[in-house]
């Protein structure tokens, strides 16, 4: 296997920048420009996979800087995975450590743009099985509930409909919390800015409450809790069907 | 610029080769001529089916599955590829085994691959004769082996192991590759024949990366089929390519051109029935455009084959 590990060894070293073409093609005698085009190829997989799961950051930041931190990112973070958009995971992170490091042109917003688009992907392909039946409130397993500083999610709206570039939002935005969740029986992603009503109605689901004794802590009448809950199964972030009476 | 390169079509068949194929012996079965599945497609391929019920010769026949697509996902993924398990026959194909590397096998890999198969019941699964990893680092891309016999015995040794381990067959796929190694001693054709002889799998043969390699490489595709140990064949792949800085890359990103189809006929005159997979991963058309290319790819093969109907499960 010598012959192996030094192709292995070597070509490695061309994928990493830690020899040149040139170095490579002599040792190997491969083609030189041939050798460019997997270091290419190479380079290419990852920085795609990143325009694709970051396409609204993407827009909003512009090139060339955006071609500057995905290249950044690309040499500082090999892929270890054989899935391919896994190599875009670590992005928001690798943003938020350059943030701390005072990156120009790096906005704490962009960096929460960054984890709402790598949400959207990772709860779209989420493996959680949605149960059949659910007599009890139950959370829908797919559910991400994220809290951001800024409006992203209103945000990400506003791009969707326009091909300008909306002002980004400024400081003393409202926080809010955006429910991400694939819709029973369609599976499509959904979103929601969470309303005092869905967190109400997540409480209960997620702390077992008995529909009646919400109903009696909150001085409220029991249709008020059934109306909730119903409400929070028809949107799908909350899976509840409940049996009926004989 | 692509040379030309010309070879009647209508050599006479070899009389010995379709009769010990593994189509014939029942190893595999001849599924007719189909296309990948690609998320563009998740709605539209299955009002395609219905649609193409009026509309005979634009049918699909099956489906091959890029696993790394589906493995490890739920969702909207998951709930498709249920759908399509129940509507077409299923075949498995990879990108990501990296079966030619010297680190061991990648279970992390292999268990979701398995669990998939075990879901939906493919009737084999496909990777390619190549690595893709190395160091701990995935390369999403097909790095080229040397030819040379010890790294034959290697791949055929690695796929030995996966054969043990899984209820269905294995084809190994013919890759592009635009670099060739001062150490390789063997040609290409004589690599592949190596490691079918020594492991016993099944050949997937891209008729695209022959076509393309031989460009790249200054070799006459019709004697690399002639020279390719066809009774080991159980599926073909049909695909476009592109010019790139002086080399044709395999791009599966365009139509297929007459030369492939011309390859194509010459190979399954030799093969016999075989199921054959439009490939197109770029610029992706809409499901109506691939079913008519996939119809004209069953044109040239009943051209040759006459009408062989595909297996039914």
């Amino acid at each position: 296997m010598e012959t192996l590990n030094r192709v292995r060894t070597q070509m490695h070293q061309l994928f990493r920048g830690e020899a040149s073409v040139e170095q490579v093609a002599l040792s190997l005698g491969a083609a030189p420009e041939r050798l460019a085009l997997y270091a290419r190829f190479v380079r290419e997989h990852v920085r795609g996979v990143v325009d694709k799961n970051y396409p609204y950051l993407a827009r909003v930041v512009g090139q060339p800087l955006w071609r500057q931190w995905v290249e950044a990112y690309e040499r500082a973070t090999p892929s270890s995975h054989w899935e391919l958009n896994s190599a875009a995971e670590g992005f928001p992170e690798f943003l938020r450590q350059r943030l701390i490091a005072r990156e120009p042109g790096l906005l704490a917003f962009h960096v929460e743009l960054a984890t709402y688009e790598w949400e959207e992907f990772a709860v779209y392909t989420s493996t959680a099985q949605v149960p059949d039946a659910t007599p009890q409130p139950t959370l829908n397993p797919s559910l991400a509930a994220l809290s951001f500083e800024f409006p992203v999610h209103s945000y990400v709206e506003a791009l969707r409909r326009s091909v300008d570039v909306p002002p980004l939002p400024g400081p003393g935005s409202e926080p809010h919390i955006v429910l991400l969740f694939q819709h029973p029986p369609s599976f499509e992603l959904r979103h929601l800015i969470a309303t005092p009503r869905h967190l109400l109605a997540l409480k209960v689901a997620q702390e077992g409450l008995s529909p009646s004794a919400v109903a009696v802590a909150l001085g409220q009448p029991m249709e008020f809790v059934e109306t909730l809950l119903s409400e929070a199964a028809q949107e799908g972030f909350l899976l509840w069907a409940p049996s009926k009476p004989e | 610029m692509e040379l030309t390169i010309e070879r009647p079509s209508s050599h006479p068949k070899p009389p010995s080769l379709a009769a010990h194929s593994w189509v014939q012996q029942g190893i595999v079965p001849f599924l007719g001529f189909g296309v990948g599945l690609r998320r563009t497609h998740f709605n539209s391929i299955f009002e395609h089916l219905t649609a193409s019920s009026a509309l005979e010769g634009e049918r699909i026949d099956f489906l091959e599955v890029l696993v790394e697509n589906f493995m490890g996902f739920g969702g909207r993924p998951r709930a498709v590829l249920d759908r399509a398990a129940a509507s077409w026959p299923l075949v498995f194909h990879g990108v990501g085994l990296s079966i030619g590397a010297l680190e061991p096998l990648d279970e992390d890999y292999l268990r979701p691959l398995f669990n998939l198969i075990e879901r939906v019941h493919p009737l084999w699964f496909s990777d390619h004769l190549s690595y893709s990893s190395a160091f701990g680092v995935d390369y999403h891309d097909l790095i080229p082996l040397p030819f040379t016999d010890s790294v034959a015995r290697h791949v055929a040794a690695r796929i030995d192991v996966l054969q043990g381990r899984s209820s269905i067959p294995f084809l190994i796929e013919n890759p592009s590759y635009y670099i060739e190694y001062q150490d390789s001693d063997l040609l290409e054709v004589d690599f592949i024949n190596e490691v079918l002889e020594r492991s016993g799998c099944g050949l997937l043969l891209d008729i695209n990366n022959v076509y393309v390699n031989a460009q790249n490489h200054g070799y006459d595709p019709y004697d690399f089929i002639d020279r390719l140990r066809l009774d080991r064949v159980a599926q073909l792949h049909m695909a476009g390519h592109t010019p790139l800085d002086g080399v044709i890359v395999d791009t599966h990103g365009q139509d297929v051109p007459n030369a492939v189809y011309a390859l194509f006929a010459y190979t399954l005159a030799r093969t016999g029935p075989v199921s054959t997979l439009l490939e197109r991963d770029h610029a992706i058309p809409p499901i109506e455009t691939l079913a008519a290319e996939n119809a004209r790819i069953r044109r040239v093969g009943h051209s040759v084959l006459g009408e062989v109907q595909p297996w039914k499960p």
